[in-house]
């Protein structure tokens, strides 16, 4: 089975979906082993700047990888990668819906999930009130009550 | 159940509970526009036969004799219409004229045992009024008249006065076939189906069970919380109003001891009180009043200093008893007043769970009161505003707590300073001020010593920092002589967490969402609290590690 594969540095998070790769080699070979879809092993003879490459393409597998190089004598390379699940199958993902815990975006502040921290000293603040004839205490503003007997 | 004018699979019945009755939601709505067979068919519902009006006529089944005459089409169509209903395990629902068919086998011991059919029972109720009742023997398609009730003529063989009774009664007893009882059913059809309050009431004899759907299948049951609750939303930052009971400001007390000529009030000024004060002390004024009291000054009942302008007419002669002072002074004519103290608006500092209790607390100063905790959840987002009605005679107050104008919380104090006048004891007066309104002590902060402080605080929830916190007792009551000496306008003090928000929290853990969403509808970091993975083509490992990894925070 002949098969192209792309090798590259992945600039993303590893656990974002839309990752940002710069593939800088391009394989073409074929299987002469049996191999696990999901965790391929493949050899590799005389790759350059093999120390930035940690991602792999392998489109005749629908897949992305994580990728792990180990030199096996000189010259010939071991490349193992492991399935990045979330790139390979984002489409897919994507059409499936969930309860959603946290969200970027999407969220509701009147959730109490214990989620956020607080100094240990809290916040005091006057609210006065306005408007109003309210009390007062100087001469213009208070009385004098008397009640007698009669009148 | 269909009944209708040849609108097969239509679904116009809804169905209580109840495995063996159901009500119809639409009672014989469609009554006089057809008539429509429902029956099982391979263990589901189907529809065998459904016939207009028209279609009926053209049968030529003519009413006959007070009867239904089904023999009256020709020889294929009748044998069409039979077989159509022979063929039928269960109901039939003959609603045309208010008709009802009801079918049963011969050999029922229990609803299990409807299944298969060889004979049946028809109950023919024209107008409400019941005319025939018949069985069928399919093998020779002969019909049979089992019951026909005369004008006047009713069974109640078994007690059964209604189809409900008389069919619980044969399927609980696990009758076999008995004409008795079914005619039992027959005859109390009658009253059901001529009562416009039960005439929708049907048996449903479908198989096992009845289920809710009408199909031998059980359903789900719906969600419970769905049309109540429905599914949660986005939320927080925006705030809506809340609306509350609405208690109007009561009127002041109309009645009142002013004007009765056994007391009167002054608000006499300071140069018309030194004048009095000349006068209590003349012993012309003490020759005169000593007549009808032991002391002179029994007959002035208080002097205080209340802390807002008193309204009255000036320049009235002030009499004390019946003697004259030739004072002129400021009568008051009303013993009770009130005043407006102000409002405050209490808004969300976030719009978030923190701006609600326990993590925000409140509590409201009101003068010659005290301070008083005040909920949170209940404040928040409204406007307080307080309002005093004041008794002038003692300086009782009672403090109305509005909430976007009407009353929803009240405290009794005491307004005024008393003036000694001699040595006498004034409690009596306070004694009799009213109490309607809550104690501000007793309203004050409960608590005392709070939970012990949790080691590393620091990085704690809020929840943790506010729960740890002493609750500290902030006032007790605030009135008489110390409350002219207090801040004389109301406040709220509040006490809020301080929050240590990282800068782009919501892009490293998120918010807390609980919302039911398409995935691809979000972007950014989402972490999943739930979800059944479907149409991946991946390995079950890789669907385990998918599933694995949005519980734990991903990046769309």
């Amino acid at each position: 089975m002949s098969f192209t594969l792309q090798l590259g540095t992945n600039h993303s998070e590893k656990i974002k979906a839309d990752k940002n790769v710069t593939y800088t080699h391009t394989l073409t070979g074929s299987l002469k082993n049996e191999s696990d879809v999901v965790d391929p092993t493949i050899l590799v003879e005389g790759l350059p700047d093999i120390d930035k490459i940690d991602y792999m393409s392998i489109p005749e597998f629908g897949r992305f990888y994580f990728v792990t190089v180990r030199l096996i004598r000189e010259n010939l390379f071991e490349i193992t990668g492991h399935t990045d699940v979330i790139s390979s199958f984002k489409s897919e993902i994507r059409a499936n819906e969930a309860i959603i815990k946290k969200q970027e975006s999407k969220f509701n502040l009147y959730l109490d999930d214990g989620s956020f921290k607080a100094y240990q000293n809290p916040k005091y603040g006057v609210l006065n009130f306005s408007g109003g004839t309210g009390f007062g205490v100087d001469s213009q503003s208070s009385s004098y009550i008397l009640a007698v007997a009669g009148g | 159940m269909v009944i209708g004018p040849g609108q097969p699979g239509r679904n116009d019945w809804t169905y209580q509970m109840n495995p063996l009755f159901m009500t119809l939601s639409e009672p014989l709505a469609y009554a006089n526009i057809g008539i429509g067979f429902y029956a099982k068919n391979y263990g589901y519902p189907e529809l065998i036969y459904c016939m207009p009006k028209p279609a009926i006529d053209s049968l030529g089944y003519t009413m006959a004799n007070n009867y239904m005459n089904l023999e009256g089409g020709s020889v294929s169509e009748n044998q069409n219409f039979r077989n159509k209903i022979a063929t039928s395990p269960s109901i039939c629902i003959f609603n045309y004229y208010k008709w009802a068919i009801l079918r049963i086998p011969h050999y029922v011991t229990t609803l299990t045992d409807i299944v298969d059919q060889t004979d049946y029972i028809i109950y023919v109720n024209v107008n409400g009024n019941v005319r025939r009742a018949s069985y069928h023997d399919t093998s020779g398609h002969v019909w049979r008249s089992i019951y026909r009730r005369k004008t006047g003529d009713r069974s109640y063989a078994n007690g059964a006065e209604d189809i409900g009774t008389g069919l619980l009664r044969l399927f609980e007893l696990g009758q076999v076939y008995n004409s008795e009882y079914n005619r039992i059913m027959f005859t109390a059809e009658e009253a059901v189906i001529g009562d416009a309050g039960y005439d929708a009431m049907i048996a449903y004899l479908q198989g096992e069970e009845a289920y809710p759907d009408g199909k031998d299948t059980p359903t789900d049951p719906k969600d419970p919380y769905g049309p109540i609750i429905g599914p949660s939303g986005p939320g927080g930052g925006g705030g809506t109003g809340r609306v509350f009971s609405l208690i109007d400001e009561p009127a002041l007390p109309f009645i009142s001891s002013v004007g009765t000529g056994f007391t009167s009030l002054w608000s006499p000024s300071l140069s018309d009180l030194q004048a009095l004060g000349r006068k209590l002390w003349s012993t012309d004024f003490f020759d005169q009043i000593i007549k009808n009291y032991q002391s002179p000054f029994d007959s002035l009942l208080s002097l205080s200093i209340v802390p807002f302008n008193v309204s009255g007419v000036e320049n009235q002669r002030m009499y004390i008893g019946n003697y004259d002072t030739e004072i002129d002074s400021t009568k008051i004519l009303r013993q009770y007043v009130n005043l407006d103290l102000g409002s405050c608006s209490i808004n969300e500092e976030v719009g978030s769970y923190l701006d609600y209790s326990p993590y925000t607390r409140m509590h409201l100063y009101l003068p010659y009161i005290g301070f008083i905790q005040i909920d949170t959840d209940e404040f928040m987002n409204h406007e307080i505003s307080v309002k005093y009605h004041i008794d002038l005679l003692t300086g009782a107050c009672v403090a109305y707590i509005f909430v976007d104008g009407y009353v929803h919380l009240q405290y009794s104090g005491n307004v005024s300073t008393q003036i000694p006048l001699s040595g006498r004891d004034m409690s009596g007066l306070y004694q009799a001020t009213i109490g309607i309104g809550l104690s501000a002590v007793g309203s004050a902060l409960s608590g005392g010593l709070g939970t012990a402080l949790t080691a590393g605080a620091l990085a704690s929830s809020a929840s943790t920092i506010m729960a740890s916190k002493d609750k500290v007792q902030i006032s007790g009551a605030v009135q008489g002589s110390s409350g002219i000496l207090g801040v004389q306008k109301p406040y709220i003090l509040l006490e809020s967490p301080n929050l240590c928000l990282p800068e782009s929290q919501n892009t490293f853990v998120g918010y807390p969402t609980y919302m039911t969403v398409s995935l691809g509808s979000l972007s950014g970091y989402t972490e999943v609290d739930s979800v059944h993975l479907h149409d991946i083509p991946c390995t079950e490992s890789e669907l385990r590690e998918i599933e694995e990894l949005l519980k734990g925070g991903v990046i769309l």
